[in-house]
């Protein structure tokens, strides 16, 4: 028994509608979760950026502190040309749009990787580590930017990876 | 949701001689915070590791690692051994997910670390004092690694 993990997503207007367990993190030209990516409206059009996803780590379960050291990073997986994955963590949920975040792009390093805290909600997770439970992570804000020069498709494979220390 | 399970499971050991264990006989788990309330652990076992608070020593496999002992990273600890010593022990855990899914794309990467940490009053050779910190991680293919 130890911690049980799932991702969460916020949409709509802040504070935003929270949905727990989300079972994909696909990018759209859409606010929701769970995008289905054939439906052609939730197609991101060449050129433009997807909506801006908020989705944060959730922790329940057996333990005592969560953290420190935590990180995210991209591991694997190659961006086709003309696309871009930018990605940031925060406390602060706006509501989603397509204008571009302003964020950089996703680390691909363990060594550079996004700092992640932990805390009694999205909100709170300031402290490198916490012993509420549950627990979140702030949220992982993350955009998909595309050129003209962006293929048609799916962007393949991409791997993100969340490491924490856990007690 | 996904979880994994524990591979190493600790015990931990008390100067009255009682021992507490992770699980229970029932399957229940005592949480690693139960530990830190007490004030009298001696000894704390993760798997092949155990470590002892007394004299910072760790019995690796059976083999007595000390601070006067020749194996590297375990040289030239140079401390007095009667200074207390705060348990350290925790599991990194590594988790790898598809962006599209989100699902897991294997079973969680789980290291066990076990160790101890000392803060040395200024003396002679530590004018402003110092932090000693000393760690044991133990990967899931049984591999130690000594921090």
């Amino acid at each position: 028994m130890v911690s049980t993990f799932e991702w969460d997503e916020h949409n709509g207007v802040a504070p935003g509608t929270p949905t727990h367990g989300i079972t994909n993190g696909n990018f759209g030209n859409v606010d929701q979760p769970n995008i289905d990516i054939s439906v052609e409206a939730n197609k991101i059009p060449r050129g433009e950026n997807s909506y801006s996803k908020y989705i944060s780590g959730h922790f329940s379960g057996t333990y005592s502190q969560i953290g420190p050291n935590g990180k995210l990073w991209k591991s694997a997986g190659s961006l086709p040309s003309g696309v871009t994955l930018k990605a940031a963590m925060t406390n602060t949920y706006v509501a989603p749009t397509k204008t571009a975040t302003g964020d950089g792009d996703i680390p691909t390093a363990e060594g550079s990787a996004l700092a992640v805290n932990f805390g009694s909600s999205e909100e709170n997770a300031t402290a490198a580590q916490t012993t509420a439970n549950p627990a979140w992570t702030p949220f992982y804000r993350c955009q998909l930017q595309t050129t003209g020069a962006a293929p048609t498709g799916a962007i393949g494979a991409q791997t993100i990876t969340l490491k924490y220390d856990e007690s | 949701m996904s979880s994994y399970k524990i591979q190493f499971p600790w015990t931990a050991r008390f100067k009255d001689g009682s021992e507490l264990r992770q699980f229970n006989i029932d399957g229940s788990e005592n949480l690693f915070k139960k530990v830190l309330e007490r004030r009298d652990l001696t000894e704390f076992e993760v798997g092949p590791v155990t470590v002892d608070l007394r004299d910072g020593s760790f019995l690796i496999h059976g083999v007595k690692l000390t601070g006067s002992c020749g194996v590297e990273a375990f040289e030239e600890w140079g401390i007095d051994e009667r200074l207390p010593k705060r348990i350290i022990y925790f599991r990194r855990v590594k988790r790898d997910f598809d962006s599209a899914t989100l699902q897991e794309k294997k079973d969680p990467y789980v290291v066990y670390a076990v160790g101890w940490q000392a803060l040395i009053p200024p003396d002679e050779k530590h004018p402003n004092g110092c932090n000693v910190k000393h760690i044991v991680f133990i990967h899931p293919n049984g591999e130690l690694v000594v921090e």
